[in-house]
């Protein structure tokens, strides 16, 4: 998820807080599939991965195109991003109220884990695999593209000098839809994936939304690889962090679940407000000097 | 008579005028500080809650001390104990304006502490880190509340007495003619402000924050002051709600209904304007009230809640008035120092005179 934000806040310079929906539209698309059609989530990934993608190629073609053409302040962009958050919680609304009263899906409206769906490998649920499997593959990838190919090497230029990219001939539209487009197949991918393990509901983004912000803010918001980064710290000092406590100090614990990432970003702002990539380069180069 | 699809008109229009004074109370504080001294507050629905829930908090305690009523206030008897408190109360007027300005007192004082904690981030980051935390930790406060069971007993909510039970059959109206005046003298002081010496070192200050430190002005103390004023306001917003519900939920604290739809109304109306802004309130509360009040026609007939088609409808409205007219409405005009009225004074002057 984390890594979806930072690669919609390159290259449009706005923290999305769309992202949520993103990972809410994986979600219902794998949920609904399910319960619906009987497909198992993991063979529907591609359907979820191209909701999601499709999805935020048109918020960034309907929204934030013509808002920033119009030279809008990053103010009016945020509200903009907020603005399509709520509209697609209105739309999950109604689709889950949908699925509820027409298709008679009883548990649309907060489902529970789709553990049923899962596999089990050695006794742990499949997710515990897969997901990070998916997280290596799209890191992978996204290095492969970005290092290697025509494509990645025209990409890194828009982000790093978009007008210097056009007077070179490349087509920084292109670009930017197909970033948008991978962001929001992998947020909604994130999203199949955390209904493995946790349920899902019409507005669970905006509770999504402080680990995705914590996990890029601690990633530097400016790298993926950094990003990949924060987003495993994160979600895994949430866990690791509650389970511990839920086992010394109390169950209740638990509930404060979310205020971990939201410390995590207010040290990280506190501390290092370039995230976790400015340190590492900084040190490289005082190395290198040396 | 059903008139228009609405069936009781005076309970409409009075709920009308409550909600009315209520977002312009919010929208103006929301004004104050995104339009006049550049601080995008997206965690508005922070404050508000603080303020409520605290408020209620404290108003059902101190009704319990002052009637001598001991037991769980905020616990399983509450609503027993609220409804106990407020015919107590009835008859007991002097006691219930007290816990009227004790409640508002404690709605700002609480809205006032969060602005003073929101002041660390808010001078040091830049506006998009901002409100990334700001949403977070409104977010987050909202959990904090549903869990933390002394407060409002958590996800339970909690009731609190009815100040306004001596009015009788009027009670309500009472609670809302309180809100409005605490909306006029918000207005009217924002307007006071905006002609002040200080709401043009704003305007310099948004405009051109080197310029106006060069000048000389103390920026971090402008924001300052400026953040804990509109929180405290704000607070004090969520106070009045709580006496014009009566009870306090952490449930009814979302970010839409007291973050988004405020930045909805200051955009629609004019940023940095506040004719606009009491524009893009009433345009506003009237939609959403006579949606709510007409809303049970669509419920028989549409297959789902029909509150998401006003997710649907105000969160396009807002993309459309951005992309159309992003100054708003009634955009902001240069203000006058002087009175309207001493304006156009000095322009009938004959010719020769004008001058001021």
């Amino acid at each position: 998820m984390s890594v979806s934000l930072t690669l919609t806040y390159i290259t449009t310079k706005v923290p999305n807080f769309a992202q949520g929906a993103l990972v809410t539209a994986g979600m219902y698309t794998g949920f609904a599939l399910f319960s619906i059609n009987k497909i198992n989530p993991y063979e529907s990934l591609p359907v979820s991965f191209l909701v999601g993608g499709l999805i935020a190629i048109g918020i960034y073609l309907l929204v934030l195109r013509p808002l920033s053409k119009r030279g809008a302040p990053i103010i009016s962009l945020m509200i903009a991003t907020l603005a399509v958050d709520i509209i697609f919680v209105g739309i999950f609304g109604i689709y889950s109220d949908y699925l509820y009263q027409v298709k008679e899906v009883y548990d649309a409206k907060l489902f529970y884990a789709l553990t049923g769906a899962d596999f089990t490998l050695f006794g742990v649920n499949g997710v515990a695999y897969a997901a990070p499997t998916a997280l290596a593959l799209t890191t992978v990838i996204l290095y492969l593209v970005l290092t290697r190919t025509r494509f990645g090497l025209a990409m890194r230029a828009t982000v790093e000098n978009s007008n210097l990219a056009k007077v070179i001939g490349i087509n920084t539209e292109v670009v930017y839809v197909t970033s948008w487009f991978i962001a929001g197949g992998v947020a909604a991918i994130a999203g199949v994936f955390y209904s493995f393990w946790l349920g899902g509901e019409p507005d669970i983004g905006s509770i999504l939304l402080i680990s995705m912000f914590a996990g890029s803010i601690l990633g530097g918001l400016k790298s993926i690889y950094g990003a990949v980064f924060g987003g495993l710290v994160v979600g895994g000092s949430e866990i690791i962090v509650t389970t511990l406590g839920a086992q010394y100090v109390g169950s209740w614990v638990t509930a404060y679940e979310p205020g971990i990432p939201l410390l995590v970003m207010v040290v990280t702002l506190l501390v290092l407000p370039g995230g976790i990539t400015s340190l590492d380069w900084r040190r490289l180069f005082s190395r290198g000097r040396q | 008579m059903v008139f228009l699809g609405i069936a009781d008109w005076s309970t409409f229009l009075s709920g009308l005028l409550a909600f009315f004074a209520l977002y312009l109370i919010i929208s103006i504080s929301l004004n104050i500080e995104m339009g006049y001294a550049g601080i995008p507050n997206f965690g508005k629905v922070l404050y508000f809650m603080g303020g409520a829930a605290f408020s209620g908090s404290v108003a059902i305690r101190a009704a319990a001390w002052i009637m001598h009523i001991s037991g769980n206030v905020v616990g399983l008897d509450n609503f027993l104990i609220a409804g106990k408190l407020t015919s107590m109360l009835q008859s007991d007027i002097p006691a219930s304006l007290a816990l009227i300005a004790i409640t508002v007192a404690v709605g700002g004082a609480v809205g006032g502490v969060l602005g003073y904690i929101s002041i660390f981030p808010a001078i040091r980051l830049r506006e998009d880190y901002l409100a990334m935390l700001l949403l977070g930790s409104a977010a987050f406060f909202q959990i904090f509340l549903g869990n933390y069971t002394p407060i409002i007993n958590g996800t339970l909510g909690i009731g609190i007495p009815n100040f306004f039970a001596w009015a009788g059959s009027y009670s309500t109206v009472g609670a809302t003619l309180l809100i409005a005046a605490f909306a006029v003298v918000v207005y009217v002081y924002a307007e006071r402000l905006v002609r002040s010496p200080l709401g043009r070192t704003l305007r310099a200050l948004r405009d051109n924050e080197a310029a106006a430190e060069a000048l000389g002005k103390d920026t971090v103390a402008i924001r300052r002051n400026v953040l804990i004023i509109a929180s405290i306001i704000t607070g004090v917003a969520g106070a009045l709600y709580t006496i014009y519900t009566g009870d306090t939920n952490p449930a009814i604290y979302d970010r839409v209904t007291w973050t988004f739809w405020p930045w909805l109304i200051v955009i629609l109306g004019g940023v940095a304007s506040n004719s606009g802004v009491a524009l893009g309130t009433f345009v506003f509360v009237f939609l959403l009230q006579y949606i709510d009040a007409t809303k049970f026609y669509l419920q028989n007939v549409l297959p789902f809640d029909v509150t998401w088609l006003e997710y649907l409808l105000f969160g396009s409205l807002l993309i459309v008035v951005l992309l159309l007219r992003p100054q708003g409405v009634l955009p902001e005009k240069p203000s006058h120092t002087l009175a309207k009225s001493e304006i156009s004074k000095i322009i009938e002057r004959p010719d020769g005179e004008k001058e001021g």
